[in-house]
C-alpha cells in the first residue's frame, strides 16, 4: 500500500518532536476526532527557522507531517502557507489516494500555527 | 527474522491432517461430483463424508447442510434468502449494529428492496440488548440474524436466549457463526437455531469454503442459480478437495475444541496479563469473559493502531487493527463504535487473535515489542499519557 519511500520516512520521523521556545503553535483535530497534529514553529523576521510536530494519527499522517516540516523550514511564513496537499504528495513521491486527506490535516496544522504566530506578532508590535 | 502470527481470526494455516486428507482428491478423486458416473459418485462420497462430519459436530441432519464458497456467501445467502422466501408473512428484518459487513450490506440490499431493517444497538461490551430485541420484534418481523461471536472485539452473544425470544414470535432465527466455530460447542438443536452461517478457513480448512446449516422445514430462496447442485438449492460445482478439507477441520474440531480452548485462554491470559501491568493506558475492547477464548482486542491510547500494526509488522509480529479497514478507509471500526468506543480509542485498537501453536516464548516477544513501539508511537502523539511502562494500567 505504501511505498518504501513513505515507509522510510515512517519510521525515521526526523522532524516530530515538540520546540520549547516555539513562537507559533497551531493545533489541527479533524471532525471525527480520530486524528489531530500539533504544529510548532521557531520564526525569526518572517522565516521559519525550524518546524516540529506532534501528532495522533497514522503512517500517512506522520509522513505528510514530517515532509512538510522539510517543505516549510527556511521559508517565509507567508511562502509556506503557499505549500499546498499537491505539493507534500509529489515530495513524498505518491500517496495512496484515498489518505489525501492526511495532507490536508497537516497543511491546516500549519496555517494555524502561522496564525498564531501572526496573533503574537500583533501583540507584540501594540504593546510597544 | 522470526514471524509470529497472530491473525487468527483473520484466517488460519490448512492443518497437516486436513491437508493431507484434502491431497488425492485433486489428483485421484477428481470428478465432478454431480456426474452420474464413476469418477463423479466417488467424488459424491466425499462430499456425503464431508457433509456428514459437520452435521454430526453441530447435532444437524446431513440435508441440513448446504456447501458455499465461504461466510460471505452464507450470510448472504441466509439473509437474502431467507428474506426473499418469507416475504408473504411480513417486511421486517431485525440485526445488530455489529454484524459482519457480509450481514450488513445485504440488509442494506435488503431495504434497497422495500424491506425495513432494524439494526440493534449493543452495550460498551459488544452484548445486543434483549430487551430491545423483545421490543422490536413484531407481526411484521420475518428474520432475526445475531451473530454467535464477533470477529473484532470476540464478545459471545446470549444465543440460545435470543433464539427463544425470537421463536416465541414464530421468526426465523439465522447466526453468523463464523467466529465461534471452532470456538465452543455448537448444538443446533440445543441453541434453536434455525439457519447458521460457518466458514472453513478459521479453522485450519483452506479457504473458498463454507457451509449454511438451514434446519428442515426452512423456507430458503437460492442466492446461486444455474445449477441443480445442493438438492438444486445452490448452483455451482463443488469445490470437492475444499469441502473434504472442511469436513476434516470440523472432525479435528468436534475432538479437540476442549483442549483448543484451555490452551488459547491460558495464552490470551498471559499476554493480556503481562500487556496490562507493564505498559500504560491499554483498554480492553469487548466483554471481559464472554468471549472467545483466542481473540482479545486492545486500545493502546494514544497510539494510532494503523501505525502500530506496521511496526509490529516490521518485527514479524501479524496482527490486525481493531477498524479493519479492508477497503484502506479511515473510519474507524463500525464495531467499536456501536459499542460507543471514544473514537480515539477505537483508532488505537489492534486485534490479536492467538492459535494453539502460539508459544509462551512468541508472547513473550510479542509483549516486549509491544512496549519498545507503543513507547515509539507515543513520544510523537499529541495525546498525553503515563508514563509508558511500569505503571497501572487502566
Amino acid at each position: 500500500m505504501y511505498s518504501q519511500k513513505i515507509i522510510d520516512r515512517f519510521l525515521t520521523h526526523k522532524n516530530a518532536g515538540i520546540i520549547k521556545k516555539a513562537n507559533g503553535v497551531g493545533l489541527f483535530k479533524t471532525v471525527q476526532g480520530d486524528e489531530e497534529i500539533k504544529v510548532y514553529l521557531k520564526v525569526e523576521n518572517g522565516v521559519i527557522l525550524d518546524a516540529k510536530y506532534k501528532t495522533f494519527g497514522g503512517i500517512s499522517t506522520i509522513v505528510c507531517a514530517d515532509a512538510l516540516m522539510d517543505l516549510i523550514r527556511a521559508k517565509a511564513v507567508d511562502d509556506a502557507l503557499l505549500i499546498s496537499e499537491e505539493d507534500i504528495n509529489l515530495s513524498l513521491g505518491g500517496l495512496p489516494e484515498e489518505k489525501m486527506q492526511s495532507a490536508m490535516l497537516v497543511v491546516r496544522g500549519v496555517a494555524n500555527a502561522v496564525k498564531d504566530y501572526r496573533k503574537k506578532m500583533i501583540k507584540l508590535a501594540l504593546k510597544k | 527474522m522470526q514471524r509470529i502470527y497472530l491473525d487468527n481470526a483473520s484466517t488460519t494455516n490448512v492443518s497437516s491432517e486436513v491437508l493431507n486428507e484434502m491431497l488425492p482428491v485433486f489428483s485421484q478423486n477428481f470428478g465432478n461430483a454431480n456426474s452420474l458416473h464413476s469418477f463423479g459418485r466417488d467424488a459424491q462420497a466425499l462430499v456425503d463424508t464431508a457433509r456428514d462430519r459437520i452435521a454430526k459436530a453441530i447435532n444437524a441432519e446431513r440435508g441440513e447442510i448446504f456447501f458455499t464458497s465461504g461466510g460471505t456467501e452464507s450470510n448472504n445467502w441466509a439473509i437474502l434468502g431467507l428474506a426473499l422466501a418469507n416475504r408473504n408473512k411480513g417486511n421486517k428484518v431485525i440485526t445488530s449494529q455489529i454484524e459482519h459487513k457480509s450481514v450488513l450490506e445485504s440488509c442494506k440490499k435488503l431495504e434497497k428492496l422495500g424491506f425495513e431493517v432494524v439494526y440493534l444497538p449493543v452495550d460498551s461490551k459488544g452484548l445486543v440488548s434483549l430487551v430491545d430485541l423483545i421490543d422490536q420484534l413484531d407481526q411484521k418481523t420475518i428474520l432475526v440474524s445475531i451473530m454467535s461471536a464477533n470477529n473484532e472485539v470476540g464478545t459471545i452473544q446470549n444465543i440460545k436466549t435470543i433464539a427463544k425470544i425470537t421463536h416465541e414470535k414464530d421468526v426465523i432465527f439465522h447466526t453468523d457463526a463464523v467466529q465461534a466455530v471452532g470456538n465452543f460447542a455448537i448444538d443446533v438443536k440445543d441453541i434453536e437455531v434455525d439457519v447458521m452461517s460457518m466458514s472453513g478457513h478459521k479453522i485450519h480448512a483452506p479457504k473458498g469454503v463454507g457451509a449454511l446449516y438451514v434446519r428442515k422445514g426452512i423456507k430458503i430462496d437460492n442466492l446461486l442459480v444455474g445449477g441443480e447442485q445442493e438438492r438444486g438449492k445452490r448452483g455451482g460445482t463443488l469445490n470437492v478437495p475444499a469441502i473434504v478439507g472442511f469436513g476434516k477441520a470440523f472432525e479435528i474440531v468436534e475432538k479437540n475444541y476442549v483442549f483448543k480452548v484451555k490452551k488459547l485462554k491460558t495464552i490470551r491470559e498471559y499476554f493480556v496479563t503481562r500487556v496490562m501491568s507493564e505498559i500504560n493506558d491499554v483498554l480492553l475492547n469487548g466483554h471481559q469473559n464472554q468471549r472467545i477464548a483466542g481473540l482479545v482486542n486492545l486500545s493502546f491510547v494514544g497510539v494510532d493502531g494503523e501505525a502500530l500494526l506496521y511496526l509490529l509488522d516490521m518485527a514479524g509480529i501479524a496482527v490486525s487493527t481493531g477498524s479493519a479497514c479492508s477497503s484502506g478507509s479511515e473510519e474507524p471500526s463500525h464495531v467499536l463504535m456501536a459499542m460507543k468506543v471514544p473514537v480515539e480509542v477505537a483508532k488505537s485498537a489492534i486485534r490479536f487473535s492467538f492459535g494453539t501453536t502460539n508459544t509462551k516464548e512468541e508472547v513473550d516477544f510479542v509483549v516486549e515489542k509491544l512496549k519498545e513501539n507503543v513507547a515509539k508511537l507515543r513520544e510523537i502523539s499529541t495525546v498525553k499519557v503515563k508514563k509508558t511502562t511500569g505503571g497501572k494500567n487502566v
